[in-house]
């Protein structure tokens, strides 16, 4: 016997349907088979797992409902089976793996909402207490000035949607006065979500103008774009805009373009 | 010099004015151009339980990859145009 | 945030933290020799748990168990999650760091579940060196947890109770005795629970589990979802004779009750404990 070996078949078979080298390693015996004990771990390591999911995406699973969620996860575990100690890394995935799960296919926005509970959950987790100098921009030289990129906190994710992803997750909470039956759910909106000292927090973006273009020169930024371009599509609103960014703390420091940090 | 020139000349110009920021944790409250804030869960067991792990067992079934296609009886069938059709048996 | 505690001794019945309890054990304070919390819960900086941890410790000793260490794994060990227990356990300074006796992830994947393993000499070799290594970068013993199982490995030439024996001695670690996985294991597996217990190391245990198991029918279900049955208890009579009065500790981790139903099961362990005499 391999101890290496034994363990990869075991994994083979604990995320896949083929079980048969797992169960090869195990007695049977008149009350259970080997297959049917190797079955107690899989179905015990895909009820930890799904158990885990459903947490980290309540309103998923309402949406979908809990047993098809429960045979949907047991799909999603084997496609992608955790690489993390933590259960709070577990579950990026979700939401690309059910825009592509075709039984959902007629509820488009699942998806997006999926982003919005993984984004309050990294958000949730993610800790920030530096301090940065933006005097140091003096020193640049004229040259770089226009190469330069921002960098985003990482305690803040914007989340932009075709439908009405806020309300639909609103309306799951307790206490929430929003009606399913009322929502207007192919509305597209713009949203941030953030924590204070004790709570997450979505804002609502698309409402008026002046937010928007913000949520927009914020999304610009995390797709990488430099001054330069940023002056190019923000014109004359780009001063306010980035003191807006470096104010609300935002924007947490910048890098010289190709350089890792500043 | 370009019009975009001067316009990342005056961004820095204002930006390199704030000078130090430093950010702890109670500073985030009260952010500006976020007054339509909305939208608060308590921070209190819904978020904290995403990382709970108990050692133990789960009593579950060993799946069975033929009986997964069920009719989703979840709160979408509530939303309008959003509901589900009865996805096809194999 | 370091703060050196004045009160890191264990002794008595506690319970296992859950973060249902959290805000109930904030505002009544209740009268817990210690809390269990499971490390692994707790290894990422900045989060809401580690603020409750900080919290807890200020009123409670607390002991350490994880799940993360898999310490039966062919993987080399996740230097990355010894790290982070490392600094934790400096930071919170828990009377001890448990885990478990089995594999929990290989090849990379992590299956958050107890896995066991063949009892061979090759694997006592195996689990020696890495106990071996994981105290040495710790700066300390560890304490490892007999797990409950459902199968048995064809590959296996000799008794659980030995190979518990053989590590234990080899690596000189100490162990978590958990009765309730000693009953269901006995129960799946049909051989006998005192022979086993018996046989374990007195003067190496540190802690006792206790744990209610489900009843599949074909076998027993170590969910820690119940109430500790009549077995268990009778079984845990024996345990105490064995070893003496060490600290006892609760786990309920599924169909979670109220604080003061987990409380009533550790005061429950208590007076059987003060009813042996030893």
């Amino acid at each position: 016997m391999n101890l290496a070996e034994l363990q990869k078949d075991f994994i083979e078979g604990f995320f896949t349907g083929e079980d048969a080298n797992a169960s090869s390693h195990i007695i049977s015996d008149e009350i259970l088979t080997a297959k049917q004990r190797f079955g107690i771990y899989k179905g015990s390591i895909h009820g930890i797992l799904t158990q885990a999911l459903g947490l980290t995406f309540p309103v998923c699973k309402s949406l979908v409902g809990e047993k098809f969620f429960d045979k949907m996860c047991d799909l999603f575990i084997d496609q992608y089976p955790p690489t993390t100690s933590f259960f709070a890394e577990y579950g990026n995935h979700f939401a690309k793996f059910l825009s592509s799960f075709k039984p959902l296919q007629h509820i488009p926005y699942i998806s997006d909402v999926a982003r919005l509970e993984w984004a309050r959950h990294e958000v949730w987790h993610k800790v920030r207490n530096q301090s940065f100098d933006f005097g140091q921009l003096a020193e640049l030289a004229e040259s770089d000035q226009a190469n330069i990129k921002f960098i985003l906190t990482d305690t803040m994710r914007l989340i932009q949607s075709n439908y009405r992803i806020d309300e639909i997750w609103f309306a799951h909470q307790q206490d929430s006065d929003i009606k399913l039956e009322l929502i207007e759910f192919d509305t597209a909106v713009k949203l941030l979500i953030w924590k204070d000292s004790k709570e997450l927090k979505i804002s609502l973006m698309h409402t008026n103008k002046q937010d928007s273009l913000f949520w927009d020169f914020l999304f610009a930024i995390s797709k990488g774009s430099s001054l330069g371009d940023l002056a190019i599509r923000f014109g004359e609103n780009l001063p306010d805009l980035l003191n807006q960014g470096i104010k609300s703390t935002w924007i947490q420091s910048f890098v010289k373009e190709n350089l890792i940090e500043v | 010099m370009s019009k975009e020139k001067n316009l990342v000349k005056a961004a820095l110009t204002s930006a390199m004015a704030i000078g130090l920021v430093t950010v702890s944790s109670a500073a985030l409250a009260g952010k500006p151009g976020m007054e339509k804030c909305m939208g608060i869960s308590k921070a209190g067991k819904n978020d904290c339980g995403t990382s709970q792990h108990a050692c133990a067992g789960q009593a579950k079934e060993d799946s069975n990859p033929e009986e997964w296609l069920y009719i989703p009886e979840g709160t979408c069938e509530k939303i309008p145009g959003g509901k589900v059709k009865a996805p096809k048996k194999k | 945030m370091i703060t050196n505690y004045s009160f890191n001794k264990v002794q008595g019945c506690g319970i296992g933290l859950r973060l249902e309890h959290f805000e109930d054990i904030n505002a009544q304070q209740p009268k817990i020799p210690w809390f269990e919390i499971l490390s692994d819960n707790y290894l990422i900086e900045g989060t809401a748990q580690r603020n409750y941890l900080y919290q807890l410790r200020n009123n409670y000793p607390v002991t350490f168990h994880g799940v993360g260490l898999s310490i039966g794994s062919t993987d080399p060990l996740n230097m990355d999650y010894l790290k982070r227990l490392k600094k934790l356990k400096h930071e919170v300074q828990p009377a001890w760091v448990s885990d478990h006796l089995c594999w929990t992830s290989a090849h990379g994947i992590v299956t958050h579940d107890l896995i066991p393993l063949p009892y061979t000499e090759t694997v006592v070799k195996h689990i020696v060196d890495r106990i071996k290594q994981v105290q040495d970068f710790l700066g300390e013993q560890i304490v490892i947890e007999n797990v409950s199982s459902y199968l048995q490995f064809k590959s296996t030439e000799m008794s659980e109770w030995n190979f518990i024996n053989e590590i234990i001695r080899q690596s000189d670690c100490r162990l978590l005795l958990d009765v309730n996985n000693i009953y269901v294991s006995a129960q799946n597996h049909k051989f006998d629970a005192e022979e086993y217990l018996f046989a374990m190391p007195a003067e190496r245990v540190a802690e006792i589990h206790l744990a209610g198991y489900e009843d599949r029918g074909t076998h027993l279900l170590d969910t820690h979802s119940r109430p500790v049955t009549p077995p268990v208890w009778d079984l845990f009579k024996k345990a105490i004779q064995h070893v003496g009065h060490v600290p006892v500790l609760i786990e309920w981790d599924n169909d979670i009750p109220s604080l003061e139903r987990v409380i009533k099961e550790a005061n429950k362990a208590k007076s059987i404990q003060q009813g042996v005499i030893v």
